[in-house]
């Protein structure tokens, strides 16, 4: 059985399509191909023709990436990778803190002893911390 | 979309209505792309068909614009298959493309069949 996944993925590789839908869009075109292929086989083709024939069902030319390229599917912004970098100082700072908002609310109890340990630090006198200094 | 020899015209003609065939055959019930292009290709007696890489995008865009709406179907033993079906606004859309068709079609055979009526 030739391999339709490959031939429809790489058609694809073009354009910015979210995994799970460009998965989809490979299956369904292999399912295409392959009902093609079966037929052309039940009526007596060889596999290798029945391949070639198939294919044959794709225009030349990658028409399959240029039609799609103007969907908005095709156009999917790139996953977000908590902490990882975008390049832009002010969306970055957004972007942590967001972070940090969600973490604290999942963990409530942990984000109110943080504060509270940075707010007991913070408010002791500058002779205290002295003592902190001594001691470790 | 291939089939009859001609060139501009006639691939517009085509490009045209492949929307209208699209939502007219699917207005019957919902169907998978592989009967989708055999139809086409059967009921147009061979004249009309749609490459691979030509249909799929179609639907696709049909999808986006909220006209048609794809299922995955799975049964025992067989692959999954998407199936797609006419929205309630993809009824509508049909119903003017309709409209708009068989008025063009009927003013161009009342302009080309004038000489011979």
């Amino acid at each position: 059985m030739p391999d339709w996944a490959r031939e429809v993925r790489e058609r694809l590789s073009s354009l910015r399509l979210p995994p799970a839908r460009e998965a989809e869009i490979v299956d369904e075109l292999s399912q295409h191909l392959d009902d093609r292929y079966g037929e052309l086989i039940a009526a007596g083709m060889s596999p290798e023709d029945a391949a070639r024939a198939a294919l044959r069902l794709f225009q030349s030319g990658n028409v399959l990436s240029k039609q799609m390229a103007s969907l908005q599917q095709s156009h999917a912004a790139p996953p977000l990778t908590p902490g990882a970098p975008t390049g832009h100082t002010f969306s970055d700072l957004g972007q942590d803190l967001r972070y940090a908002a969600r973490t604290f609310w999942k963990q409530p109890g942990f984000a109110a002893a943080a504060v509270l340990t940075l707010a007991l630090a913070l408010a002791r006198p500058p002779r205290s911390s002295a003592s902190f200094t001594a001691c470790c | 979309m291939t089939g009859i020899k001609a060139p501009a015209l006639d691939r517009e003609l085509k490009k045209g209505s492949a929307e209208l065939l699209i939502l007219s055959l699917l207005d019957a019930r919902p169907r998978h792309g592989y009967e989708l292009s055999k139809l086409i290709h059967t009921r147009s007696g061979g004249q009309l068909t749609f490459h691979i890489d030509s249909l799929y995008p179609l639907l696709y865009r049909l999808e986006e614009r909220g006209w048609i709406k794809g299922t995955w179907v799975e049964k025992p033993g067989e692959r999954r298959r998407r199936f797609y079906r006419v929205t309630a606004s993809g009824r509508r859309v049909l119903a003017q493309q309709r409209q708009t068709w068989e008025a063009f079609v009927d003013a161009v055979r009342r302009v080309t069949g004038g000489e011979h009526a």
